[in-house]
This record gives C-alpha cells, structure tokens and sequence, in this order.
C-alpha cells in the first residue's frame, strides 16, 4: 500500500514536469506541422527555397513517388533532414 | 507515432501527391524559361559573368547591357567586382566609364587593368595604357578638371546652374536664394570668359565694383549677363555677397578645391590630357589627400560632364556609365533631375546608366527610385532585405501551380541570404537567374599593391599632371585676369558677336582685337 501511495505521490510531483515537457513537445511539433505545410524550406546556407512535396526516392526502401520527400508512404520511415537542392547543404526539419 | 499523427504533421498523401505533381510540372515549366532566358542572354562577344545553379556558365552579349541597369546588394556581397566583370565585357562594345564615389571599385578596376597590362605583349601594353583617362589624386600629381569648359550647343547658364549646384553641395552651410544666385552668376561669369575661379577672383568680382564694370562686363556679349554683372551691387547685397565670398574661402582652402576650380579650359589644354579615352575612371573617393565634400562634389561633377557629353555627342558608339553610390548624387535635386533626364532620353544617345546603391528603396527618394526603376532595361540584385528584395517581384515569372504569396516569401527570404558573389540578374522580359560571379584571378605573382603601384606608374600617370605646374599656370591666369588681361571669347560663346553693343572704350579696343586676330577688316 505504501509503495503504490509512494509511487502516485511520485507521479504527482513529477506531474508538472511532464505538462512542460509535453507542452515543449506539442509546441515544437505545431511548428515542425507549420513549416511543412509551408511546402517549402529555406536553405540556411543558400537561402534556396526547397521544395518538399517532390518526386523522391525513400532512402531506406528505395520507392520512388511523388509525396513529401521526408515521408515514405510504401514503409512508413521518415526522415530527419534532408540536402539543399541548390548546395547540398543539409537541412534538418524533424 | 501513429498513422493519423503522421498525417497531422506531414499533411495527407494525397494533398502530398498533388502539389508534387505540381512543383514537377512547375521545374519543368521554369527549366524550359531559364533556358530560353540563357540562350536569349548570349550572343556576339559574350562574356562569362558567372555560373548558373547548375554550374553552366552565364554568358552575356554586350548588346544585351545596353540599356540603363540598376544594380544593388549589401556591402561586400560582390556588386563592385560583379560591376567590374560587366564593365570589362562591354569594354569591347564600347566605352565605359565608372564614377565611383567610395573609390572602392577603381582599385578593383585597378588591379584588374594592371593585371591584363602584364599579360600583354611588350609592344601592345602602350597601346592599351592609352586606352584609360584615371581622374584621381596622388600626393604630387592630379587629374585636372575641366569644369568651365563649354560642351558646343550647351547653354553656359544651363551648365552654370549645374556647377553652381555640385558647388553648393561641397559647403555644409545653408545658401539662401540669393547666395545661390550669386554662386550662379560667378559661374557664369567664368564660363562665359572661360576663366577659372579662385579666391582672389572671387573677392573682385563680388567686392570690387570697378573691377566687374570696366574689366569684366565689357568682355561679356551675353546681354543680360552683362547687364546683372554691372549691376551686381543692385541684385546682391553687399552682406550677401561678403557671406559668399567667405564661403569661398572656406570652400577653396583645400589645395585640391584651388585646382579644380582654379583651371580654365586653357590651361587645362595646356596642361595636355588623354583624347578620346575608351575607360574613364573617376576614383571620387574621400581619401586623406581628398576632403569627403569635396570628393563628393567631383563625382556629381563628374557625373554632369558625362552626361553633357553624351547629349552632344555626334558619334554612335555605346558608352555604359556606372554611378556608384547613386544616393548621394542623385538627391541633389538639380543633379538627380539631370540624371533622370538624362536616364530618360540618353538611349537615343547610346549611354547606359548604371546605377549601384546599397539599398535603393532608402538611399533614393521614392520618385527616382521608380523612374530609374522604369527605365532600367536590367537589374542585378545581391544580398538585401525585403524591402529592396520586393524590386524584383512585379518581374518575376507567374507561378503555374502553387500559392504566389508563399513563393515570394521564400524569393524575399532567400534574398534575405544571399552568400557573397551571388546575385539574381534579370534582363526585363526575361526570367530572373541567380548567378554566381565569376572569380578575380589578379596576374600571378603579384601582390595587390605591387598590382595598383603598376597601374598608377604606368596607366593612371597618363592622365594627371604636375600639381606645381597646375598651380603655375592658375597663378599665371589669375595675375592675367585681375590685371584685365582677358582673351577674347571663343566664337562658340560669343555666338552673336555682331549684336554685342560698344558700351565702352574697352568694348571697342576688343572689338579691334578680334579684328586683329580674324585677320579681316571690321565695319
């Protein structure tokens, strides 16, 4: 009984840290969802505006669609980051 | 994460599928365009100015910069060199000069000349040294002015009015009407006589009504300008003409001022000069030998003598004229009028106007900005902010697919960041292409400054003169002129010499001088 009354006291005081870490979370996934459904980012070197919905080629299952290149609907990975069209340089989004 | 989060955050597949079909037919669109934007930019005797994305090289017809352009970017992003690169692919075209009133350009242009004059033959570099008149200041040496130098078919009020706005200019005092006009008939005065304007000068003609009377009036056949030289005493008053004459003491006090300003067209013949120069480098800069007022004042000047020239020019070989720093001359509002003008009717002559800022949409009030806009044919755009970025829009290509508000945010932000040497050039009509300029390969084995004492020694020389001998021959002319010693006028100034009245003995005495000097009896 005291083990499980410890454990939820536990759970209540670490409460508040996991409401602000999982608002950081929520806050910096409605921004990721902002920028890509922007269609396009720019280049932090070049200031190139890439594309992301385009005819890309999974990196892990090789499938090649048109989609978002940071998504592949045939095996479901999806990429980080992804090279600059223009410079190569590469740009992290995730 | 589950499928729906994916969906969330990623946007549906579907939604995913279509504007990738889009963008695909977009690239495709815009590849076909720059294409044909490339293919329509080259021609006879192109040059390389840069690389494209691809890395195909960007060549670019002469004819195709004919045609004023507007170039601008921020400070060291590549818009002087890339201004460099354009004016040596024109050179063949034409001629070019560059005003430069920072003075940075002209050393780029500097070590570029010296370069190719070491790569050439021993026996073509005289030939190619001939080709530059260098305006500039060294220590013991300038390049003389030619400032009251009347351009045949040109008003000597109208050029008047120009000198005496580039003159006001230099002073940070504020001229009131009347001082302005009295500058103005000072000007005039040394026009009309072909005279130059020294401080001794200065003190006479405002102060010392004898002297204006039986010395200066009679030599003068422009009526009018007779009559307000004679009556000078009853339009200026005298606290108004003392305030003046301070001014020009203040004004000519630099050794460069008493130069420029003390040279008459004489003497400056006298002085020799290169004919018929193919590059005209006016380094305007304020240096240490060079006070920033008075720098300023040689490039508006510099600016007005190329201009004028193009007006009167019979022959139609194309000149290209880079103005640096735009801003600073054409706020002047006589200046920035003549400019406009002549950005408005100076193709018919053969003269493209470049003009560099950078950042037009603040150094440039608003009315130029749009009349230089309009009359550009080309731009070359470097790194800027949104405001100035926002030039290029009306010209970009419509999207075919896509929202054409996010696209000029990601045009604007990648303007935003532009690295150095990257720029967007675009010819009107034509698609935009950003362009990587080409690199400066200086001659080997050459410092920068081995490279620029090279271009002093044996290109720039050519085209200064002796401050001694300048100063001798200003001392010669002044003791001429105050000792009433004037030359008649040229038959170009005195266009009606039949109609000058004989008001007074010295009028008659001149009248018999011309006769003497045509060599024909007078009635």
């Amino acid at each position: 009984m005291i083990r499980y009354t410890t454990l939820a006291l536990l759970y209540f005081c670490a409460s508040p840290v996991y409401a602000i870490l999982g608002f950081r979370e929520a806050v910096k996934l409605w921004r990721t969802r902002t920028v890509l459904r922007e269609g396009a980012i720019a280049c932090v070197h070049c200031g190139a505006a890439n594309q992301l919905d385009v005819l890309a080629r999974c990196g892990k299952c090789k499938t090649a669609e048109y989609g978002n290149r940071l998504r592949c609907s045939a095996c479901g990975d999806t990429a980080k980051a992804f090279d600059c069209d223009a410079c190569g340089v590469t740009i992290r989004v995730l | 994460m589950s499928k729906n989060i994916y969906d969330w955050l990623f946007g549906s597949p579907q939604e995913s599928y279509r504007r990738a079909r889009q963008n695909d037919a977009s690239r495709s669109e815009g590849g076909q365009s720059r294409r044909a934007t490339v293919q329509a930019l080259d021609g006879p005797d192109s040059f390389i100015l840069g690389t494209l994305r691809e890395g195909t090289p960007l060549r670019i017809a002469p004819g195709q910069l004919q045609g004023h352009g507007v170039a601008w970017g921020a400070n060291g992003m590549g818009k002087t060199y890339a201004l460099s690169v354009l004016s040596a692919g024109f050179l063949p075209h034409g001629r070019v000069r560059h005003i430069d009133p920072k003075g940075e350009s002209i050393l780029i242009a500097a070590v570029s000349a010296a370069s190719t004059y070491l790569a050439l033959p021993e026996a073509e570099r005289e030939a190619y040294a001939s080709q530059f008149h260098v305006i500039d200041v060294a220590v013991d040496r300038v390049t003389p002015s030619n400032l009251f130098h009347l351009p045949a078919g040109m008003s000597a009020s109208y050029l008047a009015t120009l000198r005496a706005a580039a003159m006001i200019d230099l002073s940070d005092h504020a001229f009131s009407d009347l001082m302005h006009h009295a500058v103005y008939m000072l000007f005039a005065v040394a026009i009309v006589l072909q005279r130059g304007i020294t401080k001794k000068f200065v003190r006479k003609f405002f102060l010392d009504d004898t002297f204006r009377q039986r010395v200066l009036a009679p030599k003068i056949y422009d009526a009018a300008l007779r009559d307000s030289v004679e009556h000078l005493e009853a339009i200026l008053p005298l606290v108004t003409r003392q305030s003046v004459v301070r001014q020009f003491e203040v004004l000519l006090n630099s050794q460069l001022a008493q130069i420029s300003f003390g040279l008459s067209p004489g003497a400056v013949t006298k002085l020799g000069g290169t004919s018929d120069p193919r590059v005209t480098l006016a380094n305007c800069g304020a240096s240490l030998l060079v006070p920033p007022n008075v720098a300023r004042t040689m490039a508006i000047n510099r600016v007005v003598d190329a201009l004028t020239e193009a007006k009167i020019r019979t022959d139609a070989t194309p000149e290209m004229l880079v103005i640096e720093e735009i801003g600073s001359i054409i706020k002047h509002p006589m200046v920035g009028r003549y400019l406009l003008e002549g950005s408005r009717t100076a193709r018919w002559k053969n003269l493209a106007i470049v003009c560099c800022a950078q950042d037009p949409s603040n150094a440039i009030p608003t009315e130029p900005l749009r009349a230089l806009m309009l009359n550009a044919r080309w731009f070359m755009a470097f790194e800027s902010d949104r405001e100035d970025a926002s030039l290029l829009l009306p010209h970009l290509p419509a999207v075919s697919a896509g929202s054409e508000a996010a696209r000029k945010q990601a045009f604007l932000a990648e303007m935003a960041q532009l690295p150095a040497q990257h720029c967007y050039f675009l010819r009107k009509g034509l698609t935009p292409l950003r362009v990587r300029t080409r690199d400066h390969v200086p001659a080997k084995g050459y410092s920068r400054d081995a490279l620029l004492a090279i271009f002093n020694e044996q290109i720039a020389a050519r085209s200064m003169v002796r401050i001694d001998d300048a100063e001798r021959l200003i001392a010669e002319e002044e003791r001429d002129l105050l000792g009433g010693d004037i030359r008649p006028q040229s038959p170009q100034i005195a266009s009606c010499p039949a109609a000058a009245p004989l008001g007074t003995v010295e009028d008659l005495f001149a009248l018999l001088d011309r006769a003497a000097t045509k060599g024909e009896p007078e009635t």
